[in-house]
Order: C-alpha cells, then structure tokens, then sequence
C-alpha cells in the first residue's frame, strides 16, 4: 500500500510540476473563454438564464470551479519551489552531481515561474469573480450590430 | 501515514520533481512546442474573433448575399491534410530504424498532398471570390484572414519538408541524427489539427 502510493507519488511528480507551471494560466484562459462566450451568447439571445439556471449563478460557479484549479496549481507550484530550492542530498539532492544540480535548478525556475504567474491569473480570475457579483450578468454585453 | 500523504511526500522530493518529462528532446524541439504554442494563440485569437463577430451580427449568418459554405472541397482539403500525417509518421518511425528509403517515400507523399490541399484551397478561394472578397463585409475579412493565414502554414510546412527531403536525399539525415524530421513532423501534424478546427468553426458550424 506505502510502496504503491510512493511509487505513484513519484511517477506523477514531474507532471505535477508541468500542472504547477500551466495550471493556473489554462485555468484562466478556459475561464476567460467559457464566461465570457456564456455571458454573450445567453445576453444576446435575449435571455437571462440557461436551462431554467440564471446566468449569474451559473458564471459564480465556473468562477469557483477555475479559481479553484488556478489556486491548486499556484499552491504546488510554491511546495514544488520550496523543495526544490532547499532540497539536501539526504532527499534525492544535488551534491556532487553537476547534471542533477543543473535538473533541479531548470525544475526550481520552472516552479517558480508557475508560482508567480499563478499568483497573477489567480488574481485575474478572482477579480473577474467579484465583476460577475457586483456587476448585473448582461450588464457588458455588446450592442448588436449588422453587417 | 496515508497512502495520500505517502504519495504526495514521494511526489514533492526534489529527486522526483526535477525528472525531464517529456525526456530526451532536443533543444530544437521544444523550440518548436514554444513557436506553436504562440502561433496557436494567435489562430485562437482569429477564431474568438470570427465567433464574436457572428454573435453580434443580428441577421443571417453569413451576412448579406453570402450563400453558406459549401463542404465538398472543404471535406476533400480536410481528407488530404489529415490523411498527409500518415506517411509522415511512416516515413518517422522509418528514419528511426534507419531506413531513408521509407523517410524519402513518406515525405515525397506528404509533400505532394499538401500541394494538392493548396490546390484545391485555391480553387475554393478562386470561387468565393467570385462571391465575395476580404473587403465586402466583416465575414469575409474573418474567413479570408484565417483560412489564408493557414494557407500561408502549409506552404512553410510544404517548404520545411521539401529541406527535410533534399538534407535525406544528400545523406544528412541519418538514424543518429534525425531530430529535424520529428520538428518539422510536429510543426506539420499541429497545422493539421489546427484545419480540423477551422473546418468545424467556419464550414460545418456555418451550417448551424
């Protein structure tokens, strides 16, 4: 059961540092593309809801689901920093091998890369959260227009 | 300990963090993914636009006198393009064993059916122009725009392989040294994939 599961931690640790690096960023652009493609497709169609579901309570929700995927990702991507910028050679470290220390610096950029952008589209989201709160739904939809 | 703890604790050592996945590519490859990563943005980029466009466009889509897309040559362009990735995986895994037979045959295919969904894309921009043109309206702006801005893909791609070719041909492409057929391969399977979504938003979602 221990072995199984440290063998699945280890084997899934690279992708949960890629997770780390373009969580946050993918999260952000799906949450850009779906409210807002939601929001202008329901307003322009004169309505207020989807399926009997109003359109603000719904776009909270695909704000809660994204900022939620964006914040894990930031989160590991900051544990993933920290270890790999304080890692020894008790825990699998770098000392005397030029190659592994060169890895694990190219890892530790990585991580903190996807710490600070991960910072920057959790905030996004969350901001883009508070307008769907406080604004009405279809208070940005564009006018029609003709060809 | 649980098994979720275990896991996570084995997942966050330095030793298993800095593991390269996906392993063994070359500097040139990742080049690569990074090139088409912005090149599929800008490709997102004209289709969110073309969608904002019919969003907000109050009558028939498409506008004006425009008749629908007709899918014939659109279905046969998508048959070519999708159907040149084949040989090119062949000719691929060829050059891996170290066959420049099989690379120069897959190429040579994979060639010659890009010139022919160039063909038919000019056949099919020779005929809407007859019915509209870049400036007519908003529509035909969008439709022009990325359905030429994938064209103009095609082409590089059809060059790009046309080098791969004549570098096999003069024996520089060898089974130790064969990363530029994988680049170029990549380039040329996203270009497809990209026609696939093209074909979806501007053709088949026309239709709608």
């Amino acid at each position: 059961m221990t072995a199984t599961a440290e063998r699945l931690g280890l084997r899934a640790a690279p992708w949960l540092l890629w997770f780390g690096v373009v969580g946050s960023g993918i999260a952000w652009s799906l949450h850009t593309l779906v409210n807002w493609g939601l929001a202008e497709t329901v307003c322009r169609s004169g309505h207020d809801a989807v399926l009997g579901v109003p359109l603000r309570p719904l776009l909270g929700v695909f704000v809660g689901v994204f900022l939620t995927v964006s914040v894990a990702s930031t989160l590991v991507a900051w544990r993933a920093w920290r270890s790999l910028d304080t890692g020894t050679a008790g825990d699998g470290g770098v000392d005397g091998d030029d190659l592994a220390a060169l890895r694990q610096q190219r890892a530790a950029v990585m991580a903190l890369v996807g710490f600070g952008s991960g910072l920057l589209f959790s905030t996004m989201i969350l901001f883009g959260g508070i307008a769907v709160l406080v604004l009405p739904a279809c208070a940005g939809s564009s006018g029609v227009v003709s060809s | 300990m649980t098994a979720a703890t275990t896991a996570t604790a084995a997942a966050m050592r330095p030793s298993a963090l800095r593991r390269e996945v996906p392993a063994g590519r070359r500097a040139g490859w990742w080049g690569m993914v990074l090139f088409l990563v912005t090149d599929l943005a800008l490709f997102a980029a004209l289709l969110a636009a073309y969608f904002y466009l019919r969003f907000v466009t109050s009558e028939q889509w498409p506008p004006g006198d425009i008749s629908e897309p007709k899918l014939l040559k659109a279905w046969i362009m998508t048959g070519l393009l999708l159907g040149s990735s084949v040989p090119l995986v062949f000719a691929d895994l060829g050059i891996k064993k170290g066959s420049r037979a099989r690379l120069l045959a897959g190429g040579i295919l994979t060639v010659l059916l890009g010139l022919a969904f160039l063909y038919v894309q000019y056949r099919e921009f020779t005929e809407k122009l007859r019915e509209f043109s870049p400036s007519t309206n908003a529509y035909g702006s969008a439709f022009f725009t990325i359905t030429g801005f994938h064209g103009l893909h095609v082409i590089a791609g059809v060059l790009a392989l046309s080098f791969v070719l004549l570098a096999a041909a003069t024996g520089r492409i060898t089974r130790s040294h064969h990363a530029l057929v994988r680049i170029v391969a990549l380039y040329w399977h996203t270009v497809g994939a990209v026609w696939v979504v093209i074909f979806a938003s501007l053709y088949l979602a026309a239709q709608l």
